[in-house]
């Protein structure tokens, strides 16, 4: 048995852990199992790829199967990280299309979730390039779909959090890009509405996401600084820089949890308030890929920073015509209750790929939380407020949600019919998914 | 005939084998990978060549047919620059101490095969008067113990062949590493519940053993704890050491 946990290192469960390193050995591991669930590198913050009975972890079957250098087509086993891709295919001239913002995780995991990034307004989430997928069904037998093949199935796999099958491995295509370098530029928003409106006045950027205090009072209320990019072209890259830099090293690894009383509303606010003032000082810039789509990758277990407890994230979409009014109210609550919410982020959303896809049209707001009894009351309630507003909640952030509260809007029975039934997270039975 | 260098590496299915085989092939080698079954190596050399683009080609040889060796290394597209013994049977102690036939296996594995291969190989870039030999071997080889001196036994043997041949060869600018990689976490250790800090990463091994080539060290342990572990483990008396059980 080993202690398995998300990110947010809560829930933390002892479970059956195994690793297969072959096809032929996860055969026979799923052959003789009736309750499981497939993880990836673990950077799911809950509980979704957690099973007591049995977790069976896809890293060791990771490999690159082939490779089309002309139109960027990757077929590659689940297993495969994000950053064994940009490794390898970045030299080349070629980047993900989406990545979300840790280059950590699986390509298994990112197909579950269906991961979006800071271009989801331009060009939708991890799923819309996805060609096919090679899926482990109920009677062990490996099962092609795509947007042609078993179509359906297909549909509800992609976001589907890994419920419809084991993913073993996929075709996604690449993009191809002139330099790893992205142009930086920020809009200061002084409150709620002036943010909102940002994203709008802002639309046409490749990249864009918002750094939002949800800790600001006042006519400050919901200031927030919004980051704005767009790749480099091959001659806007400084002359000494090279065209494709590395990954940065990593500058520090947190080894052990920090003090629980680290975090809290004054500390985080005095670090908001410093950090506000210091970026309306920053100039539009050149960053490199790393440093502008996973700032928090060069720091090793920076999940360690909210101590012992762990701590949960709290995602949500809100419908675009009530954001004004729903991320007020929730902001509010935040304020009201919280201890200390490190990082706020705010993110406009184009289309969705529906299904039990979290991504559509809307605002979506993630922050973290640190465990805490009362966080976890807020989050609750936060669940049932943005519920109310006929939001959604991200599966892959959450691991406090109660069954009731969740409401998805594709119909279970439906989805029923291309579930697995053996394959059960303790997520998808905590929420009776 | 290209310039490229080569290394080969034999065992070339192992975890250790696989980090090596990565490892060199970034730093710009062609790699030669040797395995019984070669056709199990498709989807290595694929992954392989996607990654790094280099060449790749796999090689079919059993480890236990020894008089097959010399047509083996004629077979090679080139004698390579750096040669790589990464084969191994950890056997199970106790059922093999019962059966004769189980640790003429686990014998012949770690220690004839190796040392029988390696010693042809160093023949040959004697001739020719350079080249790179790295033979994984084990820290169990450093004093017998219940537990697996069946294994031990033969991997002792094994650093005892090498270091004779490091000794034979010096002269001729043949250098020969000798690896005592300690724990690491590859599917022969899986089933074992292994002290962290005591565990590389077979990523770990592999840089270690490029570094080590590089400026011709003779004796590594990966994580240097293990020297003073088996610098401990060795110093204890006999008459107390066969009292022990570890």
């Amino acid at each position: 048995m080993t202690e398995l946990f998300g990110w947010g290192r809560f829930p933390k469960i002892q479970s059956r852990e195994l690793t297969p390193k072959s096809e032929a050995e996860l055969a026979a591991i799923l052959r003789n199992s009736k309750s499981y669930i497939a993880r990836g590198n673990g950077r799911a913050y809950g509980d979704s790829a957690i099973n007591k009975n049995l977790t069976v972890t896809m890293t060791h079957i990771n490999r690159f199967l082939r490779w089309n250098a002309k139109s960027g087509e990757l077929i590659a086993e689940s297993g495969v990280l994000i950053a064994d891709i940009i490794d390898t295919f970045l030299p080349r001239g070629w980047f993900p299309y989406v990545t979300p913002g840790t280059k950590f995780v699986s390509l298994g995991g990112a197909i579950a979730c269906d991961v979006h990034g800071k271009n989801h307004h331009k060009d939708g989430s991890f799923g819309n390039f996805v060609n096919w997928i090679d899926l482990i069904n109920e009677d062990n037998q490996v099962l092609r779909c795509s947007r042609s093949e078993n179509a359906d199935l297909f549909r509800w796999t992609i976001g589907g959090m890994g419920l419809t099958g084991v993913i073993l491995r996929c075709s996604i295509q690449l993009k191809k890009i002139e330099s790893g370098w992205i142009k930086q530029r920020s809009v200061i928003n002084n409150n709620l509405s002036e943010s909102l409106k940002s994203f709008h006045e802002n639309k046409d950027a490749q990249y864009s996401v918002a750094w939002i205090d949800c800790l600001a009072t006042g006519k400050s209320f919901g200031r927030s600084i919004l980051l704005l990019g767009e790749h480099a072209k091959k001659d806007e890259v400084k002359q000494k820089s090279a065209v494709f830099p590395k990954v940065r090293n990593q500058k520090f690894s947190l080894f052990f949890d920090a003090p629980g009383f680290l975090l809290n509303n004054f500390t985080v606010s005095a670090f908001n308030k410093l950090y506000f003032n210091f970026s309306k000082f920053m100039p539009s810039s050149c960053v490199d890929w790393d440093t502008y789509f996973y700032p928090l990758d060069s720091i090793g277990n920076w999940n360690r920073i909210y101590g012992k407890e762990g701590f949960f994230q709290f995602q949500c979409v809100l419908p675009e015509e009530v954001s004004l009014e729903g991320y007020t109210k929730l902001f509010f609550a935040i304020q009201k209750k919280s201890s200390g919410s490190f990082l706020a982020v705010l993110k406009d959303f184009g289309s969705g790929n529906g299904y039990v896809s979290f991504p559509r049209k809307g605002l979506t707001l993630a922050l973290d939380f640190k465990a805490s009894k009362i966080n976890i009351a807020l989050g609750k309630q936060l669940t049932d407020m943005v519920n109310d507003f006929g939001g959604t909640i991200y599966l892959a952030k959450d691991a406090i949600m109660e069954d009731v509260q969740y409401n998805p809007t594709f119909s279970k029975d439906e989805f029923l019919k291309y579930r697995n039934r053996f394959i059960k997270s303790e997520q998808s039975i905590r929420v009776k998914l | 005939m290209s310039k490229t260098k080569k290394i080969l590496i034999v065992g070339a299915k192992s975890d250790i084998a696989l980090a090596v085989a990565n490892k060199y092939a970034s730093e710009g080698y062609e790699l030669q990978l040797a395995a019984r079954n070669s056709s199990e190596l498709d989807p290595v050399v694929d992954d392989l060549k996607i990654r790094h683009e280099t060449n790749v080609i796999a090689y079919e040889l059993d480890i236990l047919k020894y008089e097959r060796f010399p047509d083996f290394l004629d077979s090679l597209a080139c004698l390579p620059d750096v040669v790589l013994c990464a084969v191994g049977l950890l056997g199970r102690q106790n059922d093999d101490q019962q059966k004769f036939l189980n640790s003429v296996l686990v014998m012949r594995t770690n220690y004839e095969g190796p040392s029988l291969l390696l010693g042809e190989i160093a023949r040959r870039f004697e001739m020719r008067g350079h080249g790179s030999i790295i033979g994984i071997s084990s820290v169990a080889g450093d004093r017998g113990r219940a537990s697996n001196y069946i294994y031990g036994s033969a991997k002792s043997g094994f650093t005892a062949f090498l270091s004779g041949l490091r000794n034979r060869v010096y002269k001729s600018g043949v250098n020969i590493l000798t690896v005592l990689p300690g724990f690491v976490a590859t599917k022969m250790t899986q089933s074992k519940n292994l002290p962290s800090i005591l565990t590389a990463q077979p990523e770990e091994v592999a840089d270690k053993i490029f570094a080590a080539v590089k400026t011709k060290k003779n004796i590594i342990y990966v994580r240097p704890v293990w020297r003073y572990i088996m610098l401990v483990i060795c110093s204890i008396p006999e008459f107390i050491f066969k009292r022990m059980s570890f």
